[in-house]
Formats: C-alpha cells, sequence, structure tokens
C-alpha cells in the first residue's frame, strides 16, 4: 500500500490544531492530528515529512517512526518537525487498522482492561483555543452560556465544581489556580498573598466534598525549583494527587530534587517527546508518573515504548488530552492496551463541545469512565463538511 | 528604537535556507539566517515570533531570545521554535552593532584574538543546498572543481595537497557515511573501517603530520560500531571525531563511546540549549563543544554554552556549513570565546555561493579566519538579493498581524 498523497487542513476558529491526512494507492485514507502551531506543523508536513516519505509503503511504520524521529536537526523535542512526524505516525496506525480490519488498541496488543478510569482537566471551552501559548491570556475566560466553563469555575466556585464533577461520576478533577503568580515573578517565587489565594480553591474543594475527588495539581513548568517547592509544602495538607510539570524539563536533577521534596506524587512530562526524552527522566526517578501526548512525543509507535519503558520503570502511564478529538481517541487506544495505565485524561468542556462539532466516532465517555470503540483503525473521522468549511486552509503533497 | 517589519527572503534554488531581516523605525535592518526546515521556521518567524517583536526594542537582545527560548513545546533541541529564535537572535545582535557602531564581537565584551585557526570542511558546492543528504560513494567520477567531497572520495592526498596549498592545515571528511545509511549504523563491516580509513591514510601517508585530520560521523553510527570506527582510527592521530553516535542526545551513549577511545570527541552542532550540553560535559562525553549559532538558539544561546564548555575547560568550535550570516556571527563569536579552539569554514562555500549572497566574508588566510570589522555582523545581503528570480519575499508588519 503505497503512500500517494498527504494532505494537512487547518481551520481559522482552531489555529492550534493541524489534521494530516495519508492517502493511499488502496483507496484508504488515514487520519492524524497534532495540536499546537498548526502553520508550522504543516509547514513541516509538506517540507521534511512527505519528501522522505512519499510513494512509500504506508505500513512500513515503524522505518518511517526511526526515520522521521531522527531527523537532522529538531530530533529531541516537542518542536514543530516531531509534532508533524507524530501527526503523520497517528495516520499509519489509522491506515493499518483499516487495512486489517481491527481497532488500533487490537493492533497495540489488545485491550488489558474494559474501559479507563478519567479524570476531567478543568478547562473552559476556549482554553487554549486563539493562540500557540500557555499563558493567561490565552484561557478563553469570558465565555457564557456553555455548559462547562470548568476554568472559570476553578478560578471562582471551585465547590461547585467539584460537586458538579462528583455527579457526573468523575473521580478526579485538575486545576492550575496558581499561574497567574507564576506570571507576576517569572516564577521566581510566589508572594504570601498569591499563595492564600491560590489555595482558595483546595479549600474550597476540600470543605464542600471532602476527600471525594482527586485534586491533580498542573503547574505548567512555570516555576524554579525552590518556588515549586514552597507550592508544594502549602498544598500538602489538601491531599493533591500529584503535581504536574513542576518546573521546567531542563534539568531533570532538578526535577527529581522536587520530586524528592514531596510525598505528593510528581507526574512528568507531556512536553517530553520520544524514548531520548523520557529515558533520563525515567533513569534518575524523578517523576511518579508518565504523562505524555501522542501527538508531541513521536505518535503512537513511540508514545507505545515510552509506556513501555515507564513500565519497566514501575511507573504507570497517564495520556495527555486537552488538545484535540484525534489525539484523544489516539491516547485511549494506547491506554486501554498498556498494561500500566493509571488513568486517562479528559476535558469534559471539549469532548461534549467543540470535540463533537468536529468528528463523530469518539470513544464513550460517560460517568467518568472511557473506553475505546471497536471500529477498524482509529474509529474516529471529521465530520462530513469540516474539509470544505470557509475557514480551512488545506495544502496537499503528491508523489 | 521599535521593530516595525519582520522579512523573510528564501530563493528557490536553495531551499534549505532563509533570511531574516529585521526593520526598525530608525531605519536600521537587522539580518538574520536560519538553515533547514525553512518553511516551519517561516511560519513561526511571521506568526508566534512577529507577535513577541513587533513594535519592541530590538535591543531588549536577552529579553527577546528568552522569550522565544522559552516556548511550552520545542525547547531544549535544534526544532523550528529554536531554528527561528536563532535566526532572530543573529538579527538582533546585527541591530545592536549597528545602533552602537560596534562589531558584535566587541558587544560581547570584547575580542581576544583577531584571528583563529580554521580548518576545511572538505564539502562541494551543492552540499546542504537542500535537505536531502549529499552522498559520494566509493567509484563515483572524478570531482568537479570546488567539490571537495567528491575529491576526498576520489583523492584525499591530491585534496590535502591542494587544501596545503591554500594555507589550511586541517581538514574535515566523512568517508564512512555510505556505509552507515546501508546498515542503520547498526555494523561498521570489516571492509567498511578499510575504506572509510584509506582516506585519512593516504593524506597521512603523501603529508605525514602536515595535516591535522578531522573525522566526522554525522550521528550516524550505533554505540559498538562508532566504537569500532574510532579504534581504527586511533593510529592515525585524528584531532577529533565528530557526532559519533545515532542520537547526541544521548548522553550515556555518546559518553560510552568517549570512554573507550584515546581520540577526543566532538560534537553537538545538531543540538540546541545548555541542559543538554551541560548533561553531556557532566558525564565526560565531548572534548570540543561543536556550536551552529542558528541551530542552537542564536548567538546568546551559543555564548552561553560557550561559558559552560570553559567552565569544564572545554574548547569550542562553532559550526559553518551552515550560511554565510550564520559563519559571520560565528567568527564574532570565535574572536570573543577564550575557549574558542576553532572556527570551521567550506572553502567551496567561501569561494562560491557565499560570495553571491552577502557583501562581505572573514579574511581567510594561512589556516586562520581573520575578525569580521563590523559594524553589526558586518555583512549584508548582496543589492538586489530580493529581487532575484525564484526569490520568495514574505514581509509582516503590526498592521498585517493576523
Amino acid at each position: 500500500m503505497k503512500i500517494t498523497r498527504i494532505e494537512t487542513l487547518r481551520l481559522d476558529e482552531f489555529p492550534n490544531i493541524c489534521w494530516v491526512e495519508v492517502h493511499t494507492d488502496a483507496g484508504l485514507v488515514g487520519l492524524g492530528e497534532t495540536f499546537f502551531g498548526a502553520r508550522a506543523v504543516e509547514a513541516a508536513v509538506h517540507e521534511t515529512v512527505a519528501l522522505q516519505v512519499l510513494g512509500q509503503d504506508a505500513l512500513a511504520i515503524e522505518q518511517h517512526s526511526r526515520r522521521l524521529l531522527q531527523n537532522y536537526v529538531g530530533f529531541n523535542s516537542t518542536g514543530a518537525e516531531i509534532r508533524a512526524a507524530s501527526a503523520f505516525d497517528i495516520a499509519l496506525w489509522d491506515l493499518l487498522g483499516q487495512a486489517a480490519g481491527m481497532p488500533v488498541h487490537q493492533l497495540l496488543g489488545g485491550k488489558v482492561r474494559d474501559d479507563l478510569r478519567t479524570y476531567n482537566t478543568c478547562a473552559g471551552s476556549k482554553y487554549v483555543r486563539a493562540k500557540p501559548i500557555q499563558r493567561t491570556e490565552n484561557w478563553g475566560l469570558g465565555e457564557q452560556g456553555r455548559p462547562y466553563e470548568d476554568l472559570d469555575g476553578f478560578l471562582h466556585r471551585a465547590d461547585e465544581l467539584a460537586e458538579s464533577l462528583i455527579e457526573e461520576g468523575y473521580t478526579g478533577m485538575k486545576i492550575w489556580p496558581l499561574d497567574f503568580a507564576a506570571e507576576a515573578t517569572g516564577g521566581t517565587d510566589i508572594s504570601v498573598a498569591d499563595l492564600k489565594r491560590g489555595l482558595e480553591p483546595f479549600e474550597k474543594i476540600r470543605k464542600r466534598v471532602g476527600d471525594k475527588i482527586d485534586i491533580h495539581v498542573e503547574l505548567h513548568s512555570l516555576w524554579q525549583l525552590p518556588a515549586a517547592i514552597k507550592i508544594a509544602r502549602a498544598l500538602e495538607p489538601f491531599d493533591p494527587y500529584w503535581f504536574e510539570d513542576p518546573i521546567k524539563m531542563s534539568n531533570l536533577d532538578a526535577v527529581k530534587a522536587f520530586k524528592d521534596s514531596t510525598r505528593v506524587w510528581t507526574t512528568a512530562s507531556e512536553t517530553l517527546s520520544t524514548r531520548w526524552g523520557f529515558r533520563p527522566l525515567f533513569e534518575r526517578q524523578a517523576t511518579s508518573v508518565c504523562m505524555l501526548d501522542v501527538g508531541w512525543c513521536g505518535g503512537l509507535s513511540e508514545a507505545k515504548k515510552i509506556a513501555t519503558m515507564a513500565e519497566c520503570h514501575e511507573l504507570p502511564l497517564a495520556p495527555h488530552d486537552c488538545t484535540g478529538p484525534v489525539l484523544l481517541t489516539a491516547a485511549v487506544h494506547l491506554s486501554i492496551a498498556s498494561p500500566n495505565t493509571l488513568v486517562q485524561e479528559v476535558v469534559r468542556a471539549f469532548y461534549f463541545g467543540w470535540y463533537q462539532e468536529l468528528v463523530e466516532g469518539l470513544p464513550p465517555l460517560a460517568r467518568g469512565r472511557i473506553a475505546p470503540l471497536d471500529a477498524p483503525g482509529l474509529g474516529v473521522r471529521l465530520r462530513p463538511g469540516t474539509r470544505e468549511r470557509p475557514d480551512a486552509h488545506r495544502v496537499a503533497s503528491t508523489a | 528604537m521599535r521593530i516595525t517589519a519582520i522579512e523573510t527572503i528564501r530563493q528557490k534554488e536553495r531551499p534549505a535556507y532563509l533570511w531574516l531581516q529585521v526593520h526598525t523605525d530608525e531605519g536600521l535592518v537587522g539580518l538574520g539566517e536560519a538553515q533547514r526546515g525553512i518553511e516551519a521556521v517561516d511560519a513561526i518567524l511571521h506568526g508566534p515570533a512577529a507577535a513577541a517583536l513587533l513594535g519592541q526594542d530590538p535591543l531588549d537582545v536577552e529579553r527577546h531570545n528568552q522569550a522565544l527560548l522559552g516556548g511550552y513545546l520545542g525547547f531544549n533541541a535544534s526544532s523550528a521554535e529554536t531554528r527561528a529564535a536563532g535566526a532572530v537572535d543573529l538579527a538582533l545582535w546585527d541591530l545592536f552593532g549597528q545602533a552602537l557602531g560596534q562589531p558584535v564581537s566587541r558587544l560581547l565584551g570584547g575580542a581576544v584574538r583577531d584571528r583563529i585557526p580554521t580548518y576545511n570542511t572538505c564539502a562541494g558546492d551543492g552540499y546542504n543546498r537542500r535537505q536531502e543528504r549529499v552522498v559520494v560513494r566509493l567509484g563515483a567520477p572524478p570531482p568537479a572543481e570546488l567539490d571537495d567531497q567528491a575529491w576526498f572520495m576520489h583523492a584525499a592526498d591530491e585534496l590535502a595537497s591542494s587544501l596545503l596549498g591554500d594555507g589550511f592545515a586541517g581538514m574535515k571528511i566523512w568517508p564512512f557515511d555510505p556505509w552507515a545509511l546501508d546498515t542503520g549504523g547498526a555494523y561498521a563491516s570489516v571492509e567498511a573501517i578499510r575504506a572509510g580509513l584509506a582516506p585519512f591514510e593516504r593524506v597521512r601517508k603523501a603529508h605525514g603530520t602536515a595535516m591535522e585530520l578531522l573525522v566526522e560521523l554525522h550521528s550516524l553510527w550505533c554505540v559498538p560500531a562508532a566504537q569500532r570506527i574510532c579504534a581504527a582510527l586511533e593510529p592515525l592521530g585524528p584531532l577529533w571525531i565528530e557526532d559519533p553516535v545515532r542520537r547526541m542526545d544521548d548522553v550515556s551513549a555518546v559518553a560510552a563511546v568517549a570512554r573507550a577511545t584515546r581520540v577526543p570527541i566532538a560534537g553537538g552542532e545538531t543540538l540546541a540549549s545548555r541542559p543538554i550540553v551541560r548533561d553531556l560535559l557532566n558525564r565526560d562525553a565531548l572534548g570540543t563543544v561543536i556550536v551552529d549559532l542558528g541551530w542552537c538558539g542564536g548567538l546568546s544561546e551559543a555564548r552561553r554554552i560557550a561559558v559552560l564548555a570553559d567552565s569544564w575547560a572545554r574548547t569550542v568550535a562553532p559550526h559553518d556549513c551552515s550560511g554565510p550570516v550564520c559563519f559571520a556571527a560565528s567568527v564574532h563569536l570565535s574572536m570573543h570565546a577564550p575557549n574558542a579552539a576553532f572556527q570551521e569554514c567550506v572553502r567551496a562555500f567561501l569561494r562560491g555561493w557565499y560570495r553571491d549572497t552577502v557583501t562581505d566574508l572573514p579574511r581567510v588566510e594561512h589556516g586562520h579566519v581573520h575578525a569580521m570589522p563590523g559594524p553589526g555582523l558586518g555583512t549584508r545581503l548582496l543589492p538586489g538579493f530580493a529581487g532575484r528570480p525564484g526569490a520568495i519575499v514574505r514581509r509582516t508588519t503590526r498592521e498585517s498581524l493576523p
């Protein structure tokens, strides 16, 4: 089955999402996706990926993965080249599944459980939609009239939000009420006032619902080590489930020092990529949980290998969402087939919002649990008409 | 001074390159450059980078560099994001120098020398023109003029004579590459070793120790194969063996090769940022740090890396083979950094397309690269460059930002 055409799709409404469709001479089309800086990814797909794979066997997945993750520059990061290679790899697994008539999780070795526990990342409907930046200005606050404005919720009504999640069957929630304070100091320190303000959501949650829900703390790699330790100490009395990305993943010895400073789990990191990015983290015992994003770390091929490497280090896996509907679907296939999966991230504001508007065939999510469909390939498809939208940008490379 | 426009220029005939001009309200124009994957770099320059830079003071060089290198994804590597940051940083240092009427080497804290030893990287004029690797195999036809790569595969001793005649006392060649590409780097056969050694032996036999030998392995080999190659090269006494393993971010793999050989290991042009260099230095994996100013995130980051290497009593040798603007910036760093040992150059480029691209290039004679006088980087794009047939020029201003 030869690759005849690679097409990218971007929508102005979602400037961070790039879809990659891999066309073959067998008439099958595989769908992949990645998130963040879609224009740069689109360029990388056509100038760096297409150049090396057009006319080649679409099912030689391992060969393509090895070559594309070993690009002469940019190979050891979540940069545009690796995001492009990741989206392409996901599309190849979709193709393989279609060709075999099997769901991707079967190809990865089959289900090791029937469904997955999830936690809800408390983003709002327009979170990180407008720009390729992770800052408060890009949080899409001020939206109204949609069912799940959970970011506004954790900032102002964390107790009500926790109740709402428990009612819907969720056992965990992820919040990031300290980001504002990091922007005030560049992450060098946190004032007592800001720290107290950041604790309020935790106080409200524990007061209203007790220990009925896990609180995952997202720190977004915004802090320097002493400030991160200060925050961790202050939050410990609330028994958070984990501290995620406390500092930038640049100095893994410092990440290890953070982990050793607290009895709460450390989770890292969606911002790392490939086995070579994760191995030093695991070797140092610098994380308690392996968080990865299949659209950033090198695709399903590499994610499976990282998951296995984590397993060898006795570490649980917790794949990322908060990116896009195809990536969530791919992550669920990986999660259900990986023996060490702890929990799968979901974002109900996205899942029941714009994910449904863009695709069909999402893995069903109900009562806080998610499971993949048994349709061939990923099972997820762009809704008819998406490619023809007036704000669509389609670029094709052909053999 | 405020940044008013971000302009990129690409040439169809050289699709691996991009030139950046940062325009200001005072009429000064800073020149930068990027190489490889430049359409992705272009998208970043006209998107998030332009949004961050337009209307800002270009002389806040450090602030802009830290911001552009500190993205949520793509950090700590020579990713498109980092290469875009590198291009911007070169242009801002150029503006800084022009604004003060001083060469960049002085702004870095002053020059410690006015010339530095060089060696010739034996590429041909078409090398790196595109992203695809240029491979010359044994038995290829005799070289055309300026094609030093074909020449080293064909008759390295003759090439060495020519280089000595030009004043070069060091040459870098990569005769092992074809075998790595054939085996995925997994196996260096006796035949591959023998064929790869032959050019080095021919040079030693013809010219004794008059010529330093530098071995480029291009990040192609697994550890056992790299160790076998290093062992075979040891009797010939090369100056260094560069980028020996498949992934230079694999610190333990580089360290394993370094431990197993007496030849100093050089490397790092494909890496970016201090953390990975620190990890390599911590494990005694590198003797000389090769830094590419465009790929590593700019002159600002290259200087930080040079300081880091100096703290481990290691040398730096800025990469060339990347482009004339990056080369000029590298020469400024080479004049300033006390631990700079060599400045790489490519005579085929210096005599060929570099001259067809920029107004000024440093003097290279008697085996040394000489300082660039400045101001700024001291070189401009040739008049009419942006108007050449096939040129793709893109300009973003505050008004045209999405």
